[in-house]
Formats: structure tokens, C-alpha cells, sequence
């Protein structure tokens, strides 16, 4: 007699297929990345380089979609707020002349409050609006990017909103008083406050004045660069072109603090919380979960890694698109979560990693590989836009198709 | 007293609230200089023209049950291609409008269709995938806009010699041809009846439809379908009946909307051109579940007049750039009449 604990005989082919089937989307990314570093004639060194950049400022932001996703309220498209709550702090900070990472504190100290507020107001909007609350995250979106542009379009600057740093203010034509942030505002106060913290550069050497000719060819020196000293850590050859390398060893500190967080998250009560809201809403309730203050608290985290991130982001970057830079934020950092095999109901650190390094690699080398392929170079954006909307849109119909399947299987014939 | 109480509740004390409100920013209007009341207005009923057919195309959907199409683009982007159609084959005046309509409808038959097949297996997440679907349409659509084999001069990139351009000027083609028609000026305020009549009568038509016996079953299909399938309704066939029905309408909407705007908008104009669109519906009085041709009307009028009106208004107040002042509130109006019909709690059909 066979107990019940024996494990069903699923062939080895079977699990794999499975695997497979789950995975369909980073592998088809992966695919599609291969083909695109093969026609870019990108070299790798290149690459990894423009990656670790885009991995430090990214992935946090991209990290603030798990918790709503586990929670059951899908893709958070809201996480714009938190961006713009992350604006308004270094905002504050610029024009307020406060330098290095104190700026970059003070800045988070400043966008935490207003973080909060939106995450509270978010998550109410979304208990109102449930099984919507995605479109109402995208809709919530606009709306508030509408508040923020008309505050810092129309009112900074005035008598209603001064602020001191005359140079953040654009000039209009006469007979116009200057108001309203620029376009671009420089952050070089904060600038790349928290990379320069600690920061591994492996970077080209310069033969010495006593080798006459004979300097090893490739040879690139590492250095360990602190904001106040600078160490050698010795010479290395590689066999390639040339290495240029910048590791931002606290930036990705930050982050990998912020995923331990999340990781730990989950193993409380209140993550396991998470999780049987994210299951079942009616069985969550019916065990004692306050269900909407629980969703709200989800918000609340999400909005507040994503005003983080925006923050890490913008420092990496050094100038601040006023009214642009967190405008795509949302759609950007689901498309990266999606590719990376997260989904409308599922989401782990693992998707954010892969999902953000896929996402980039795409990103960097669709334009030149384009271009080699095509012979058009007007095209990339436009591509880059079509796999954003394109993924998301095939992660929406295959989680809606699953939801039916499961409800007509569950259902009586 | 309780004749006029129940005139009151017909038409809905939000509304009621929001034509007060218009009365007074027309007063403010006409009390400032620099603002012409009259040109305020013929800009109004320009711009109601110009959005009619649009939000009308919405209707059809929500009644058959599929919601608010934000998928519009899907059918905004086959009218593009229809009027670059026009274009190309050097229609001019009222035979551009008529060829640019004619060209667009076969191509919005065979993507509603397929939109409409998409849709029915999702349904309930007919918002999201609809927003998404549209999205990547238009973005494709640019790229094929990139390298679209159009020859005409007037449509392609001067300096690459392939490709169509951004905005195509028709202000010497087929620009305000229907606007035109019949249009008078009375009080200094310009009526560009043709438009309006376009608008009033495919209204009426859709309205009409509605009551024959196949419009009735689509909306008895959106409201009860098991009672319409009771009745012996193919409701699954009514679903994309509605869903092509919209395309189709939101194709000869853009038509409309090109036409009177004087612009074709190429590549990522049309990509969120749903949400105006959808907020004139729901100031209406549409809901997510219910929507008649009435919200459509009543809705793109409040709507337009509203934006038309309010916004020069709040930028004198303001001290700021016309445009952008537009630009900027129109975006939260609409969007916050969209949230606030999306957060309200409705009776979810089964």
C-alpha cells in the first residue's frame, strides 16, 4: 500500500516542461538579448560597465512592486507617487544648497512623510476600486503627476511656494514673472553622493615612465576609491580591449540591505499576511486579517521603496528631468518585473534581479543592434516602447486567461 | 415644487453641480479682458465636434459588457491610416473626408475583430489588457509609420525620404470640410454646424440602432446576459459585435477629430487619447456598467464646454503659459472624473 506522502510520478520531462512554461518570458528575453548583443557589436566590457550603472539606480524601484504583487493587489503602477514624493525631497534639498550624503538624508527624511501620505491615500483609493486596482494605479498616476506638475509648474517659485535658489526658477517671457522649476534641474550638490561613497574601479593603467614599450598590453589596474582616500588594489590583465569598470560598492550595499529587508519582511506575521491576502482575500478575513488596513500598510511600503529608489536613481544620473523623470517610472519598472518572470500574482527578489538585468541589457543594445540589422536608427524608441507595452500586455492576458481557466476548472460543469 | 424636485433628480445633482459651476466660470469669463466670450464658445462647440463621435464609440462597449474601451486607440490608430490613405491618393475636400472613413473601415473591422476575440478571453481585466492592447498597437504603429511605403510628398520626411511625419498640416486639403459645411456666425459666435450635425445624427443613428432588434440583444447581453440568453441571444456574438462596432466608430471619430483639428497626429499622439474620452463618458453620467447614448451627448458636451471654458480662465488667474496651464489641468479633470468612477462601488454582473 503506498502512503499519500509519496511524491506523484512526474517524469523528469514533465518538470521540466513546467519549468519551462513558467519561465517562458526571461527565456524569450534571454533569447531575444543574445540576439541583440550579437548584432550591437557592443564589446562586454562595455556592457557590464553601462549595466552596473543601470542596475544600481534601478532596482530598487523595480524591488517596490513585490510586496503589493504578493499582497494580491498586482502590479503597482502607483509607485509613480513614490518617485515623485522622492523628487519633491532632493527638490528641497537642492534648493536648500545641502551637499554629499547628508543632502541625500535629508532628502529621504523629506520624501518619507509625503511617501506615507500617498501610500495611505493609495492604498484607500485601491480598497474602494478592488479587483481595479491596476487601472486605477495607472489612472492614480496621471492624476497625480498632474498635482505635482501643476504645483511646481505654477506655483514654486511664487510668492504662494518661494524658494530660494533663484536658479531653479525659469525665466518666462515678458511680461511674465519668472515661476516654476526648469526642465532640467542640476543636482550636483547630491551628485552621486552615495556612489562616491566606496567605490571598486578597475580601469585602464597608464604604462609606467620606466617601461620603454614593454608595458603589458590590456593591463588594468583596480583601485578601491573612498570619498576621502584612494588604495590600489593591484594590477590585472585581461586578455580583451580594454576594461573600464565602476562599482558603486554602497549603492548596491543599499540595495541588497533593502532586499534582506524584504526577505525578512516575509517571514514576520505581517508578511505572512501578505501572502494570505494575496491568496485569498475571504479566507485572510475570515482568519482575523484586518484585510484593508493590511493592503494599505502593502501600499505604504511599495510607495516608500519606490520614493528610495527614485532618490538612488536620480543621484546616479545627477540632473532631474523636472517633469519627465518619473513619468515612465511605473510602466518602466513593471516591464522590467514582468520580464524578469514576475506576473499580475507572483513576485520574488529573483524576478527583480533577472527581470531589471534583461530589461537593460535589452535597453543598451536594441539601438545599435537595430540599426545594424535595419539600417534605421529612428526606430529604437519606438521598439524600446513596444516591449515595454508589449510584454506587460502579454503578462496581463496570460494571468487572465490562467484566472479563467482556474475559475471554469473550480466551477461545476 | 415636486415637478421640479423630480427634474432635479433626472438629471443628477453632480450634473446639476457642474452646470452651475460652467455658468459661472462663464461669467467670470465674459467679466475678464483679454477673453473673448464669443470665441470661447465657438471653441467650445468646435471641440464638441471635434471629440463626438469619439466618446459616442465608447458607447457600444460598455453596453455589450466589455466596460470602458480603453483599447480606443486601437481603432483611433486604423482612422489614421485611413486618412493617410486620403492623402495619398490626393482626395481633397469632402471626397478626402468620405475616402479617409471608407479606407479606415475595413481596417477597423479586422482589428476590432481580433481586439474583440482577444477580449472575450479576458474577461473581467478588460480595462487593463484593453489600456495595454492599445498601448502596443500605437507603439508598433510607430514603427510602421518609420517605414510605411507612403510616396506622397505631403506625408513624407522631407530630408529621409521615407518615412511619414510627425504631424501632417491638411489645412489645405481636407481640413474643416465637414466643419465648414453650413456653418454661420451668429452673436460673434461661430457654429460649424457640419460637424455638429455629423456628430447629432450618427447620435441619433447609434441611438435608432439601439432599439432594433440587434441592438437590443447587445445591450440586453451587457446588462443580463443570462436572460438574453434566455431570449435566444448569441451573446458571445453580441460581445463582438459591440467591441467592432466601437473600433469602427472610433475610426471615423478620428476621421472626424483630424478634420477639425486641422492636424494629423502620427506615432504617440494617440496613445492616451482614450482618457479624455472615457472622462467625457463618465461626466455623462456613465457608469463602468451603463452607459447610453444621452451620457455620451450630454457628457462630451459638459466636458468640452468645461475645459474650453475653464481653462484660459485659470491661467489668467494663474499668471501662467496658456498652454501649459491646459495641458496640465486637463490632465488631472479627466483623470480624476476616470478614478473617481473606477473607485466607486458598483453591482458587479455576474
Amino acid at each position: 500500500m503506498t502512503t499519500s506522502n509519496e511524491r506523484p510520478a512526474v517524469s523528469r520531462a514533465r518538470r521540466t516542461l513546467a519549468v519551462l512554461e513558467a519561465n517562458v518570458i526571461p527565456i524569450f528575453f534571454f533569447a531575444i538579448c543574445s540576439v541583440g548583443v550579437y548584432y550591437s557589436g557592443i564589446s562586454w566590457s562595455y556592457i557590464a560597465n553601462d549595466l552596473v550603472g543601470r542596475l544600481a539606480r534601478d532596482l530598487v524601484l523595480v524591488l517596490a512592486l513585490v510586496v503589493p504583487v504578493v499582497a494580491g493587489l498586482g502590479l503597482n503602477f502607483a509607485v509613480v507617487l513614490g518617485a515623485m514624493a522622492g523628487q519633491v525631497g532632493l527638490i528641497v534639498v537642492v534648493n536648500h544648497g545641502v551637499h554629499g550624503l547628508r543632502g541625500l538624508l535629508i532628502a529621504a527624511a523629506v520624501a518619507l512623510p509625503i511617501a506615507l501620505i500617498a501610500g495611505i491615500v493609495t492604498g484607500r483609493l485601491f480598497n474602494k476600486a478592488r479587483g481595479r486596482e491596476m487601472i486605477t494605479g495607472i489612472v492614480l498616476g496621471f492624476v497625480a503627476n498632474g498635482i505635482y506638475q501643476f504645483i511646481f509648474l505654477f506655483l514654486a517659485g511664487t510668492s504662494l511656494i518661494p524658494m530660494g535658489n533663484a536658479e531653479m526658477i525659469r525665466p518666462r517671457p515678458f511680461p511674465m514673472e519668472p515661476a516654476g522649476l526648469r526642465n532640467t534641474v542640476d543636482l550636483d550638490p547630491v551628485k552621486s553622493a552615495l556612489d562616491n561613497i566606496f567605490k571598486i574601479t578597475a580601469a585602464p593603467a597608464a604604462p609606467g615612465p620606466d617601461v620603454s614599450g614593454t608595458a603589458a598590453p590590456n593591463a588594468f589596474e583596480v583601485t578601491a576609491q573612498f570619498s576621502w582616500a584612494k588604495f590600489d588594489l593591484g594590477r590585472m590583465n585581461s586578455g580583451e580591449s580594454s576594461v573600464y569598470l565602476e562599482i558603486p560598492v554602497v549603492t548596491f550595499l543599499v540595495v541588497a540591505v533593502l532586499c534582506g529587508l524584504i526577505l525578512l519582511l516575509f517571514r514576520t506575521k505581517l508578511g505572512q499576511d501578505f501572502r494570505s491576502i494575496g491568496q485569498d482575500q475571504h479566507v485572510a478575513e475570515v482568519a482575523g486579517i484586518n484585510v484593508n488596513r493590511t493592503r494599505v500598510i502593502a501600499i505604504c511600503i511599495s510607495i516608500v521603496l519606490a520614493a528610495i529608489g527614485q532618490i538612488m536613481f536620480l543621484q546616479e544620473i545627477g540632473t532631474m528631468n523636472t517633469y519627465n523623470s518619473h513619468e515612465q517610472v511605473g510602466m518602466y519598472a513593471v516591464a522590467a518585473l514582468v520580464i524578469g518572470g514576475g506576473t499580475v500574482s507572483r513576485a520574488g527578489i529573483r524576478h527583480v534581479l533577472l527581470g531589471t538585468l534583461l530589461f537593460h541589457v535589452l535597453l543598451l543594445v536594441s539601438p545599435r543592434a537595430l540599426f545594424n540589422i535595419i539600417g534605421r536608427g529612428d526606430i529604437a524608441e519606438y521598439f524600446r516602447a513596444f516591449v515595454v507595452y508589449g510584454i506587460v500586455a502579454v503578462s496581463l492576458v496570460v494571468h487572465a486567461w490562467q484566472g479563467r481557466r482556474r475559475a471554469k476548472a473550480a466551477s461545476p460543469p | 415644487m415636486k415637478h421640479l424636485k423630480k427634474i432635479l433628480a433626472t438629471i443628477g445633482y453632480a450634473r446639476l453641480l457642474i452646470i452651475v459651476f460652467l455658468v459661472a466660470v462663464f461669467i467670470v469669463a465674459g467679466r475678464m479682458e483679454g477673453l473673448s466670450v464669443q470665441e470661447l464658445a465657438s471653441s467650445s462647440l468646435t471641440r464638441i465636434g471635434m471629440w463626438g463621435i469619439l466618446v459616442l464609440a465608447l458607447v457600444p462597449a460598455v453596453q455589450c459588457g466589455a466596460g470602458l474601451n480603453f483599447g480606443l486607440p486601437i481603432g483611433i490608430v486604423c482612422g489614421l491610416v485611413g486618412a493617410l490613405m486620403s492623402i495619398e491618393y490626393g482626395l481633397n475636400g469632402l471626397s478626402g473626408v468620405a475616402g479617409a472613413a471608407l479606407f479606415a473601415i475595413p481596417f477597423a473591422l479586422s482589428t476590432g475583430l481580433l481586439f474583440a476575440l482577444l477580449l472575450r478571453r479576458v474577461r473581467g481585466h478588460e480595462m487593463m489588457v484593453g489600456t495595454y492592447a492599445g498601448f502596443s498597437i500605437v507603439s508598433i504603429m510607430s514603427i510602421f509609420w518609420v517605414v510605411a511605403p507612403f510616396k506622397s510628398s505631403k506625408l513624407i520626411l522631407p530630408m529621409a525620404g521615407k518615412g511619414v511625419r510627425p504631424t501632417i498640416d491638411i489645412t489645405g486639403l481636407y481640413a474643416g470640410a465637414i466643419d465648414r459645411i453650413g456653418s454661420f456666425k451668429l452673436a460673434g459666435v461661430l457654429f460649424p454646424t457640419g460637424v455638429l450635425a455629423a456628430f447629432i445624427a450618427t447620435a441619433a443613428l447609434l441611438w435608432l440602432w439601439g432599439r432594433t432588434r440587434a441592438g437590443s440583444s447587445m445591450r440586453w447581453s451587457g446588462t443580463n446576459p443570462r436572460f438574453a440568453l434566455s431570449c435566444g441571444v448569441r451573446v458571445d456574438r453580441m460581445y463582438i459585435l459591440g467591441i467592432v462596432l466601437s473600433t469602427i466608430l472610433a475610426a471615423i471619430g478620428t476621421v472626424m477629430y483630424c478634420q477639425s483639428f486641422g492636424r494629423i497626429q502620427l506615432y504617440t499622439a494617440p496613445l492616451f487619447m482614450a482618457f479624455p474620452a472615457v472622462a467625457a463618458l463618465l461626466l455623462g453620467g456613465a457608469t463602468t456598467q451603463r452607459a447610453t447614448v444621452a451620457h455620451a451627448v450630454i457628457g462630451v458636451i459638459l466636458f468640452q464646454t468645461l475645459l474650453t471654458i475653464a481653462l484660459p480662465v485659470a491661467s489668467e488667474l494663474l499668471q501662467g503659459d496658456v498652454n501649459e496651464v491646459t495641458e496640465v489641468v486637463r490632465l488631472i479633470v479627466s483623470n480624476a472624473i476616470i478614478l473617481y468612477a473606477l473607485t466607486r462601488r458598483e453591482r458587479v454582473s455576474t
